[in-house]
């Protein structure tokens, strides 16, 4: 049994903003996030099935946003090979109103995979179960795991270097 | 030092909320869908138009009392780090101990203007949200106060404003998210109380999800009502600093369920600071601000709700919070002492005190 259909429209004012934040925590860049946010209901609306039911359409996009921060990074870290460059840095406006501890923690962070990226954002920010983020990432609550438990370590070592 | 998982949930969450919102959706498609689309937008200018006319800001009553002064300043509450209670006397700033609070914090003050009847917010334990509203009826002479249990919360009731005529309180309930971190309270839902009839009516909340389905965590700060009781303004802390908006309500004209669809009076972006607490003056909204432009000082600001200008009035040696208006005059806490502030913004520090409510 599922509610009455929603639009993309409505779909689009409750919840982009929110996964708009879930891209820029992933890709720490406004621009792609928001290029990756509108290609995720661009490929909903060519879905209209997927809109009969209100939670799968929002699991459908939220999905298609992971899929596409993680496709960006990639392209990001080919391009790196050929300019020397790391992921995008944070923008200077967001970069002055954070805490020093706040940077710190959020610096290490992008110095890890994308996948226990975005387990730790999906589970710390977003605050989903690990059978939600397993569902999100199409991957095992095994390897949920296992990715969290990884990210926490490097994490960790990461922060304790720079004391 | 705090653990890596609050350290990270806190940095998450303080860096999301300075994120902008993403401009509206482009779909290409066929014409006859372009036009719907365009019929919805229309649709919802009109109603965007309706709701922000039926909560423009309104200008103080002509017939208030507020702004006459009083012969007597009636004398204010203030409380201890203790949770002890004394009577101030803002002339003097002279304090006499009416109460002691076994210790059990208060959180904040309100008082209904006459000297005598208070309401505060107290802390149930060291730890957690769970909170206390009581009544509190002083008598000077005797010296003493009676506190009566209100409202038994597992939330902590962190905001008071009482309307000009005593007849309605409004407060702030801040819960933990159901899967947040243990002990930060910061989800804040705004509650109307009927005093005469004891009717209890939750007026604002946020609707707002992060995507995972976890509420947002958003945070009510300063309340104020305006001086007819017809409008009340508050501060929304999106997380941790950030950013925040001074929005309004009108209780008795508008049924307000969501944040979001409260009218901005003025933002973080806009006002170049970190709104910390506002009073409603009758020509202008008394804001104190963190945080202001490229030397991060703090401000004491004049925002001109028709001008929409912020005057500077004083630079603030450190933030101000719950600030408390009455017959022209602001108590506000600064550090660990009250200081009163008059119509041109000059502050003076008249006691010490915790937190204070008049």
């Amino acid at each position: 049994m599922v509610g009455p259909q929603v639009s993309v429209e409505q779909l689009y004012l409750e919840h982009a903003h929110g996964l708009c934040r879930l891209a820029v925590l992933l890709l720490e860049d406004q621009g792609a996030a928001e290029d990756v946010v509108q290609e995720a209901f661009l490929g909903l609306h060519a879905r209209p099935t997927a809109l009969r039911d209100p939670d799968a359409a929002l699991a459908y996009v939220r999905s298609a946003v992971l899929n596409g921060a993680r496709s960006r990074l990639r392209r990001i870290r080919v391009a790196r090979r050929h300019l020397q460059q790391l992921v995008p840095a944070p923008s200077a406006e967001s970069a002055a109103v954070l805490a020093e501890d706040h940077r710190e923690v959020l610096h290490a962070l992008r110095g890890l995979p994308a996948r226990q990226r975005e387990a730790l954002v999906l589970r710390y920010w977003a605050g989903m179960s690990e059978a939600q983020i397993a569902a999100a990432m199409g991957v095992s609550t095994g390897s949920v795991k296992t990715h969290t438990s990884r990210a926490m370590v490097a994490l960790t070592r990461d922060l304790r270097s720079r004391q | 030092m705090m653990d890596l998982e609050t350290r990270l949930a806190n940095a998450l969450a303080a860096r999301a909320a300075v994120v902008p919102a993403p401009p509206a959706l482009r779909i290409p498609p066929p014409a006859h869908r372009s036009r719907s689309l365009l019929m919805v937008a229309a649709a919802a200018g009109v109603v965007a138009i309706a709701l922000g006319a039926s909560l423009l800001p309104g200008r103080a009553h002509p017939n208030s009392s507020v702004g006459k002064a009083p012969a007597k300043l009636p004398s204010a509450l203030v409380a201890t780090v203790d949770g002890d209670l004394a009577l101030l006397d803002p002339a003097d700033g002279e304090q006499r101990v009416v109460s002691h609070g076994a210790g059990r914090r208060v959180l904040t003050i309100a008082g209904t203007g006459d000297g005598k009847t208070f309401y505060l917010g107290r802390a149930v334990a060291d730890k957690g949200c769970a909170s206390t509203m009581t009544r509190v009826e002083v008598d000077a002479v005797a010296g003493t106060a009676r506190e009566t249990e209100v409202v038994r919360s597992a939330a902590s009731v962190t905001e008071l404003a009482l309307s000009p005529d005593g007849n309605t309180l409004a407060y702030v309930l801040n819960s933990e998210r159901p899967h947040g971190p243990r002990n930060q309270c910061d989800l804040s839902e705004m509650h109307m109380r009927d005093l005469r009839s004891g009717l209890d009516t939750r007026l604002v909340a946020n609707a707002a999800r992060l995507p995972g389905g976890e509420p947002e965590p958003t945070v009510v700060g300063s309340m104020s009502w305006n001086a007819d009781g017809s409008r009340l303004v508050f501060i929304v802390e999106e997380c941790c600093d950030a950013s925040a908006s001074i929005r309004a309500v009108e209780p008795g004209r508008t049924l307000v369920v969501d944040y979001l669809h409260t009218p901005v009076l003025v933002d973080t972006e806009q006002l170049g600071c970190l709104p910390q607490s506002v009073v409603q003056r009758e020509d202008d909204l008394l804001i104190s601000a963190a945080a202001c432009g490229a030397g991060s000082q703090d401000f004491l600001l004049s925002w001109d709700e028709q001008q929409r200008r912020a005057t500077r009035l004083a630079v603030l040696q450190s933030r101000l919070s719950s600030m408390t208006y009455r017959s022209r005059l602001v108590l506000a806490m600064q550090l660990e002492a009250v200081v009163k502030i008059d119509g041109g913004g000059r502050l003076r520090r008249i006691s010490g005190g915790y937190t204070p409510g008049w």
